[in-house]
């Protein structure tokens, strides 16, 4: 068994719609191998995110257990919680979340300028993170002047700048045409094999998952299916 | 009959001797289209039958090769069939689908799990085309375009099932459980 | 499709709870504002106004007396039988306190002919009838009450001489043409007010009836023929004149104060309604690509924005009245109290209502109309697809800029050549000035856009930025990306602010002018007179009392003041000051603008010589060695001019006259104040307690020591600047609620970006400065502008403070005013700013990065 940097113990976490009380993850227990690629897949309402949610510390488990990096998510206090996903903990969402007043080096600082880095350093830090991306002419663009797939550059470009040991994904193709969503899984693939990376990704398309040397299927908030696909190797 | 004309075409590039012939055909199918080489010969002798190909032996005794060259008439055909689309669609043949139709009324769980089982395979059929986009990805070997748009045809096939298996597993999962204890499994 | 409409309009009304709620307490804030300010200043008009008709009730003309001193009751048979004329009703009018057991009062009384009054007043009996003998009273149900007293108790009315026990016979309420009266009066014969009002044989006032067919202007010149100068005739309105100018300028201020309401009020009303039909454009779209048509789309919205206007119209009719009631109504009756004046209350009448829901309904359309335009003139699909990213708004930098500029530099150089040339006693000069200030500030609104990048980089960010870190950064990068909201949200402040610096500082400024001249003028010990001075009703004291105070043991100078209201011969009232000037130069120097007093004082002890203050100088044309005609019982006397005071009361300018001199001419030789400058080495307050021991039981004296009149005078002063005070502190409170309001919005519009935040490492604390920090930035934009254009004001104030408020005020930088706009701009905005912050803080992360 190699080293599990997150660990589900019966993890629950319910919602209320209306009146009705909904499960969304029912007490999944799971642990995710340091270096690995989890896919998370599932239709919607399935709990994907809720479990990404969980695993990831935005969400605290309202029964069961959720081990993070080490911690106990449940036990943290909010403002560990926000130092932990500050320090080691990349985020990659579908819309990719950039603030549309800053440029796009800065919104690649933005963990580093919370961490209140000198200012200098976070941006010079951003510019290289960003040419790296091949993102160097669009440095000092503003969000509404990048095309999709350079916006899910930039966002996983902030996501690395922290190089956290952690990734997580929320459907980062879904916004993308077929071409930008494959060189940005290609780049997550990257950054699993040859940087050592943890990467967890919900993706309702099955051609993402297959990135992943994991696919897990949700239905109903449990786990449905738990493919390992043999790909570590690549 | 593309195992034909996929041997004319090569041949139209000039005289290939038969093992030849199966390296190139594996190329260009990107190694998706399992062929031996035994089936290339008997293919061969049977377009030399038809006039589409000749034969020239080259060389001496241990040196002896038995090269193929395209006729006018090989030519001709090939043309004609380069610029014509298929008369039918690909065919749907899988076995899975007898299971299928033969475990619905007989044992429903027992076809869910078939589901399960064959999503699995695919998932790793996936994974494993996946692998070799990745890897040609990362090659940067030029030409290798036509290599990708196999891999992604297969890719978007196997979708296209996983898909389908899905949607199986809905409408089976809406009926219930119910023919299963009339009739045990077989 | 009206049915649609409702359908459409409801449904999204309440699907977004919030952004809905946001608007209509936006709306409701502005109309709080202006229905506060104006239900403020409609009750201290209706006041003033029911003053000038309850003196002249039905009366079409009026003779009334020249130095307040009432005129010969003669002159009332004269004009009774000029051509015209069909009645001629006379009375004579006083304030003064009134006891009954252990209540006291403070009331005018008007001494009338029964028989006669109802000619041109109703009286509306409960109880009793009017007086007709003497020691009978008759007093309204208010003054009744006030005192418990009803018909058959005995009151005491304080008289020249004393008090003089009255029998009350009647009650009557006070409504219709007496109503006006203002607050509790009395009534009782004519010749028993003469008796004890010390006006024997003389009349304060003879109300004219006209004959139907005749006309007024030629029957008022016949009048004044029969006068002869030895009192006036005039409309009641002209009466106006008679008041004070001080309420003038209160007005004035109201007057300032409503615009400012309705100013900010439109511009927070405007900024809610636009962010949410800014926010709902996708939404429209959808229908404009459903085969709506734009104009059905607009109607759509304006429909929305006028129900929303409605509903946030009547919240904020109910706030202002409540603010009106319970603050600015107490302040109003502060203030007129000091004028003797009781204040009605505030009343919501149906203008109100109408006015609230007008600016409510009206602003919010006029605010939807122009987002609701521009929604429907670009393509449905456009619109749908910037979804993602908010467009930044369009901007017409240049334009903007050359319109804003143009507006500003315009009514800038219009006000300084309004407050340079004009004359700003006169209320048309004062209007204009009031609306070029209003368009000066308006084009700074519109300029304010363009200045905020350059504002931005040059002091905000580097401000937020050195107080909160980066995330303030972030926070004044938020609001650049909206300046034309910021703008409108920091206008509402900006303009309470200016108000604030501008009337502050010039409080002040007065208050230090009065503190200077106070100690060169007022040199006396102690001060006696025989009034209420709380109230305000004075009555005169005979001369023999005067000896009678310099025979108290450890009085060095009694010293007799006369003081009364004479009208000049451009018919406008001045301030007619007494003194005897063997005795003035030994405790008073005041301050001359020309002349030498020493000097001075030599030739008024010689007689037929004046001394006028400045702004009555500039008025009359007149200056040093010229002659001033003064209009006296025994007809126009000459005075020679032999000194120009500094003005600082309020009256419309001073005359300065030596008593010998008015004992001759004015025939009169009451005394309004005695001065007592007491022996070295006497207790001010000893002898103060003497003088109240022997006689303030039977004359009811107030004797005020040096120090209890500075306060007194500084009451006064003070009741005027907390009313304006009040006003604009409501104003300042409305314009942070706003700047909440709209940081509440922009939330709800950015709530991923909140949500982004958290989840790359934001805490919930730097979560909160960011909110903060777009407060902080809002009120330094407002305070800024506001600080500046308040200076501007306050500068212009000071300089025109002698012919705009008729009193001069000494140049002082208004430190403490503008310390606390300063104060207010840098720590109340980012209080205020603390509410939607912690909102964003505990937003849910998971929710806010779902949040479309």
């Amino acid at each position: 068994m190699r080293d599990a940097i997150i660990t589900l113990d019966g993890a629950t976490r319910r919602f209320k719609r209306g009146h009705a009380v909904i499960t969304a993850v029912d007490a999944i227990s799971l642990a995710v191998e340091r270096g690995t690629f989890t896919a998370i897949m599932g239709k919607s309402g399935s709990g994907k995110s809720t479990l990404l949610h969980l695993m990831s510390g935005l969400l605290t488990p309202d029964a069961g257990r959720v081990e993070l990096l080490g911690n106990d998510a449940g036990q943290l206090s909010d403002n560990d919680l926000t130092l932990l996903r500050r320090d080691y903990i990349g985020f990659i969402f579908q819309f990719f979340n950039l603030l549309p007043s800053l440029t796009a080096a800065e919104n690649v600082a933005l963990p580093l300028l919370l961490a209140r880095r000198p200012r200098g350093q976070a941006l010079s830090r951003a510019r290289e993170m960003l040419a790296t991306m091949g993102l160097a002419d669009r440095v000092d663009h503003k969000p509404d002047e990048l095309s999709g797939g350079q916006m899910q550059r930039v966002a996983i470009a902030r996501a690395l700048i922290n190089d956290p040991p952690l990734l997580f994904a929320d459907e980062p193709t879904g916004n993308l045409d077929s071409v930008a969503g494959e060189e940005v899984l290609l780049l997550l693939k990257d950054l699993q094999t040859r940087q050592g990376r943890t990467i967890v990704m919900v993706t309702h398309d099955a051609k993402a998952a297959a990135y992943g040397d994991r696919i897990i299927t949700l239905r109903d908030g449990r786990v449905q299916q738990d493919i390992a696909t043999g790909g570590v190797a690549v | 009959m593309s195992v034909k004309h996929g041997i004319l075409g090569i041949l139209a590039d000039g005289p290939r001797h038969g093992y030849e012939l199966k390296t190139q055909f594996d190329g260009l199918t990107g190694g998706l289209w399992d062929l031996n080489v035994g089936q290339i010969y008997s293919t061969l002798e049977r377009m030399r039958k038809d006039g589409l190909v000749a034969l020239e032996e080259s060389g001496e005794g241990a040196d002896e090769r038995k090269t193929y060259r395209v006729t006018d008439a090989g030519r001709e055909e090939l043309d004609g069939w380069l610029q014509a689309p298929p008369l039918r669609p690909r065919p749907l043949r899988d076995e899975f689908f007898v299971q299928l139709g033969l475990l619905i009324d007989r044992n429903r769980p027992a076809a869910l799990a078939l589901i399960n089982g064959v999503r699995r395979v695919h998932h790793l059929r996936l994974a494993s085309l996946t692998r070799q986009k990745v890897l040609l990805a990362r090659s940067q070997e030029r030409g290798r375009i036509h290599r990708e748009l196999l891999l992604d045809a297969a890719l978007l096939h196997v979708e296209a099932d996983l898909t389908w298996l899905d949607r199986c597993e809905e409408r089976l999962g809406a009926l219930g459980g119910g023919p299963q204890a009339e009739r045990p499994p077989p | 499709m009206n049915g649609l409409y409702t359908s459409l309009s409801r449904t999204y009304l309440l699907a977004k709870k919030r952004r809905t709620a946001m608007t209509v307490i936006g709306i409701a804030l502005g109309v709080t504002m202006v229905t506060a300010v104006a239900l403020t200043t409609a009750a201290l008009v209706a006041n003033y106004r029911s003053v000038l008709e309850g003196i002249g009730g039905r009366a079409e003309l009026q003779v009334t007396s020249i130095g307040g001193l009432g005129f010969p009751a003669a002159i009332r048979d004269e004009v009774a039988v000029v051509p015209g004329v069909r009645a001629a009703v006379p009375a004579v009018s006083s304030g003064a306190p009134v006891l009954a057991g252990e209540r006291k009062a403070a009331a005018s009384f008007y001494g009338i002919l029964p028989d006669q009054e109802a000619l041109v007043r109703d009286y509306r009996i409960t109880d009793g009838r009017l007086p007709l003998a003497a020691g009978e009273l008759a007093i309204t149900d208010e003054l009744a009450e006030r005192l418990s007293a009803g018909p058959g108790d005995t009151v005491q009315l304080l008289s020249t001489a004393g008090f003089a026990p009255f029998t009350v016979v009647g009650v009557f309420r006070a409504q219709g043409t007496v109503r006006g009266t203002l607050g509790p009066f009395g009534v009782l014969p004519l010749a028993e007010a003469q008796r004890i009002f010390g006006r024997p044989g003389k009349l304060d006032t003879v109300d004219l009836l006209l004959e139907p067919q005749a006309k007024r202007a030629e029957v008022k010149a016949r009048v004044e023929q029969v006068l002869a100068g030895r009192a006036r005739a005039g409309t009641p309105a002209d009466r106006a004149r008679d008041m004070d100018s001080l309420l003038d300028s209160l007005i004035f201020a109201l007057g300032i104060a409503g615009s400012i309401s309705l100013f900010s009020g439109g511009f927070i009303i405007y900024t809610n309604v636009g962010m949410g039909v800014t926010e709902r454009r996708r939404e429209l779209s959808v229908l404009r690509a459903l085969g709506m048509r734009r104009g059905e789309v607009v109607r759509l919205v304006l429909g929305e924005a006028a129900l929303m206007g409605a509903a946030g119209a009547a919240i904020g009719l109910l706030l202002g009245y409540g603010l009106a009631v319970g603050m600015v109504e107490q302040l109003t009756r502060q203030f007129l109290a000091i004028y003797g004046i009781e204040a009605a209350g505030a009343r919501l009448g149906p203008a109100n209502i109408a006015a609230g829901l007008a600016v409510g309904i009206g602003v919010a359309v006029f605010a939807a109309w122009g987002p609701s335009r521009e929604t429907v003139a670009i393509s449905p699909v456009e619109a749908m697809r910037q979804g993602e990213l908010t467009r930044p708004e369009e901007r017409h930098g240049l334009r903007r800029a050359l319109i804003g500029g143009a507006i500003t530099m315009l009514a800038g150089a219009g006000i300084i050549a309004v407050w340079t040339w004009g004359d700003l006693s006169s209320p048309l000069t004062r209007q204009i000035g009031g609306g070029l200030l209003m368009a000066f500030l308006l084009g700074i609104v519109v300029l304010m856009p363009v200045l905020l990048p350059l504002l931005n980089r040059w002091l905000l960010r580097p401000l937020a930025q050195a107080m909160f870190g980066f995330t303030g950064r972030l926070a004044t990068d938020n609001l650049m990306r909206h300046p034309r909201r910021t703008a409108a949200t920091a206008s509402a402040l900006m303009v309470s602010l200016t108000f604030m610096v501008a009337m502050g500082g010039f409080a002040a400024a007065q208050r230090a002018t009065l503190e200077d001249w106070f100690r060169q003028t007022v040199g006396w010990d102690l001060l006696v007179s025989s009034s209420y001075e709380l109230i305000g009703a004075q009555v005169e004291m005979d001369p023999a009392f005067v000896e009678d105070l310099r025979a108290v043991s450890g009085v060095r100078i009694a010293s007799p003041q006369r003081f009364s209201r004479i009208i000049m011969g451009d018919g406008a009232p001045a301030f007619l000051q007494v003194f005897d000037h063997t005795l003035l130069p030994m405790y008073s120097s005041p301050p001359l603008d020309q002349g030498d007093w020493q000097e001075g004082v030599q030739r008024l002890q010689a007689g037929g010589a004046v001394m006028i203050s400045t702004p009555l100088a500039d008025r009359l044309g007149l200056g040093m060695g010229d002659e001033l005609e003064l209009l006296t019982p025994s007809g126009p006397q000459r005075f020679r001019i032999v000194g120009i005071q500094k003005e600082l009361a309020p009256f419309g300018g001073t005359v300065h006259l030596d008593r010998r001199d008015y004992v001759t001419y004015w025939n009169d030789q009451t005394v309004t104040v005695v001065a007592l400058v007491t022996e070295d080495g006497a207790d001010p307050a000893a002898v103060q307690a003497e003088i109240m021991r022997r006689y303030g039981a039977e004359r009811n004296l107030t004797v005020q020591t040096n120090q209890g009149y500075w306060d007194a005078m500084m009451e006064r002063v003070a009741g005027f600047y907390r009313l304006m005070d009040g006003l604009i502190w409501v104003s300042i409170l409305v314009s942070g609620l706003a700047i909440a309001n709209t940081l509440f919005s922009g939330l709800l519009e950015r709530r991923r970006e909140f949500g982004i935040l958290r989840a790359t490492g934001a805490r919930r604390a730097e979560t909160m400065r960011v909110v903060v920090g777009e407060a902080l930035s809002t009120g330094a934009v407002g305070g800024l502008f506001g600080l500046g254009a308040g200076l501007l004001m306050f500068l212009l104030m000071v300089q025109s403070s002698q012919q705009f408020n008729g009193t001069a005020v000494d140049l002082r930088f208004p430190w403490v005013a503008t310390l606390t706009a300063l104060g207010v701009a840098l720590i109340l905005a980012p209080m205020v700013g603390l509410l939607p912050a912690r909102w964003a803080a505990r937003m849910d992360v998971v929710e806010a990065l779902r949040y479309e």
